[in-house]
């Protein structure tokens, strides 16, 4: 059998396991119940009607505008981001907001912006069983007599990335549908390119998280280890930045070690952009899944 | 030690189902209690003592809220709380009554208790509505999705 079919076979198995899996269903229920329940609380001041939809903007173009403030520049006072801000100093990052909130629906940016934050955490629960829940069981010593390592792994990996691009798919496609019906703040003709556009971040996002999941699984023989080191990595990564470029600035690039960085690029109103932040994201998965293959092809199974 | 053979996604739905078991219990048991000061209050409005629940009772009142009918509501989330406990035991055991048609009659039950929840009480008082009732759809919904569909064999007769 050629490699590609080994590599797709490998992938539908590692599907239907999941679903069937603790983890998996874990993963689905987390993931719709958290994203629901972050666009609940995006539209609840204007379900609720604790806010008119022109306020609710109004406020939302600060919050956006701080937002990407503190995700693209460099540290500094948040008083001095109110003066570059009222100086006019900040204008592509005004039209940014702009763009994300008065040219597109408000609400369903600021959810994916959320999204965008949690996601990275919640993928995790997909993909950490991928390689070491076979491994501490043994039962990977049976499959390999039929294939090969980075077909297995990368069969893995794929059927990882289609479960949580469904379960996002499915997640947007709920919230456009009931902001498409039930909050027709914003018709359907601006809807739905906004929806496969953010659906398009969101997807391009997972790619390096579940290549880090599933790389974490190479690494650790049991499951549970795997995800507390994938999600320890995944949220460490900010902290640490965060934490240690107050003392000496270039360690604010611990930063890029994942695609937190640059992936607020991913809503950018520069094409340019979005297609470079999407090359990172995907360059990103593409080190971590050849990382995973050595691992992997090296591991004493 | 026995190595069980049954997939670890029943499991993880057992478990769930457990949760919500216990949610929707606590939840009848609110409704039920809310339902007869309800009755008292409107037999003797000097009777309740707590200044606060009396506020809290006079609020429903204002909202037109049936004790009846929170009692209804009540008593279909005990039994909702029932059939899940029931099919946490059956989803464990694979047994295709317990396990299959009481997620099923539960994961109805749930979705109803929800809508139904929307027509009977006041909206400071609900939890589900807008986004919210979405997600406690999604639940009940997945449920049988995951019963009907990937368990389909696990939970056949043997």
């Amino acid at each position: 059998m050629s490699g590609g079919l080994q590599i797709l076979l490998h992938a539908r198995n590692s599907l239907s396991a999941s679903l069937r899996s603790g983890s998996g269903v874990a993963f689905i229920v987390l993931t719709m119940i958290v994203g629901l329940g972050l666009a609940s609380l995006v539209f609840m001041p204007i379900e609720s009607e604790l806010i008119t939809p022109e306020e609710f903007k109004t406020n939302a173009a600060q919050a956006v505008g701080y937002f990407l403030s503190m995700a693209t520049l460099q540290p500094g006072a948040i008083s001095s981001f109110e003066d570059r801000l009222g100086s006019g100093d900040l204008v592509d990052l005004a039209m940014w907001g702009r763009y994300l909130v008065l040219d597109h629906p408000v609400l369903l940016s600021l959810t994916v912006m959320l999204l965008g934050l949690v996601l990275p955490i919640l993928l995790q629960l997909g993909s950490f069983a991928s390689i070491s829940g076979d491994v501490q069981h043994r039962s990977i010593r049976y499959l390999l007599p039929r294939t090969t390592r980075p077909a297995l792994l990368l069969g893995r990996l794929l059927g990882a990335l289609i479960l949580s691009w469904s379960v996002i798919t499915c997640l947007m496609s709920a919230i456009v549908l009931y902001l498409g019906i039930v909050l027709p703040l914003d018709g359907w003709d601006a809807l739905i390119p906004w929806g496969f556009q953010t659906l398009g971040a969101l997807v391009v996002l997972s790619v390096p998280y579940v290549a880090l999941g599933v790389l974490c699984s190479t690494l650790f023989r049991v499951p549970m280890v795997a995800l507390m080191g994938a999600v320890g990595f995944t949220v460490a990564v900010p902290l640490i930045a965060f934490s240690s470029r107050q003392a000496w600035e270039p360690l604010g690039k611990i930063l890029y070690l994942l695609p937190w960085g640059y992936a607020h690029q991913l809503l950018s109103p520069d094409g340019s952009k979005v297609l470079q932040a999407a090359l990172f994201c995907l360059g990103h998965g593409l080190i971590f899944t050849i990382i995973a293959v050595l691992r992997l092809r090296r591991a004493d199974l | 030690m026995a190595i069980s053979d049954r997939p670890g996604g029943l499991t993880a739905l057992a478990a769930l189902n457990g949760f919500f078991a216990i949610s929707s219990g606590f939840s009848a048991l609110q409704r039920i209690i809310t339902s007869y000061r309800l009755f008292a209050y409107q037999q003797d409005p000097e009777a309740s003592q707590s200044r606060w629940s009396r506020r809290d009772l006079e609020s429903m009142i204002e909202a037109k809220v049936d004790p009846l009918q929170m009692e209804l509501l009540g008593v279909l989330s005990a039994v909702v709380a029932l059939l899940l406990a029931c099919s946490v035991w059956g989803l464990l055991k694979r047994n295709r009554w317990a396990g299959k048609w009481c997620s099923t009659l539960a994961a109805l039950g749930m979705a109803s208790v929800s809508l139904l929840a929307i027509q009977v009480l006041p909206l400071n008082q609900l939890r589900g509505v807008g986004m919210d009732l979405v997600r406690q759809l999604f639940y009940p919904l997945f449920l049988l999705f995951m019963v009907h569909g990937i368990f389909r064999k696990d939970l056949r007769p043997r």
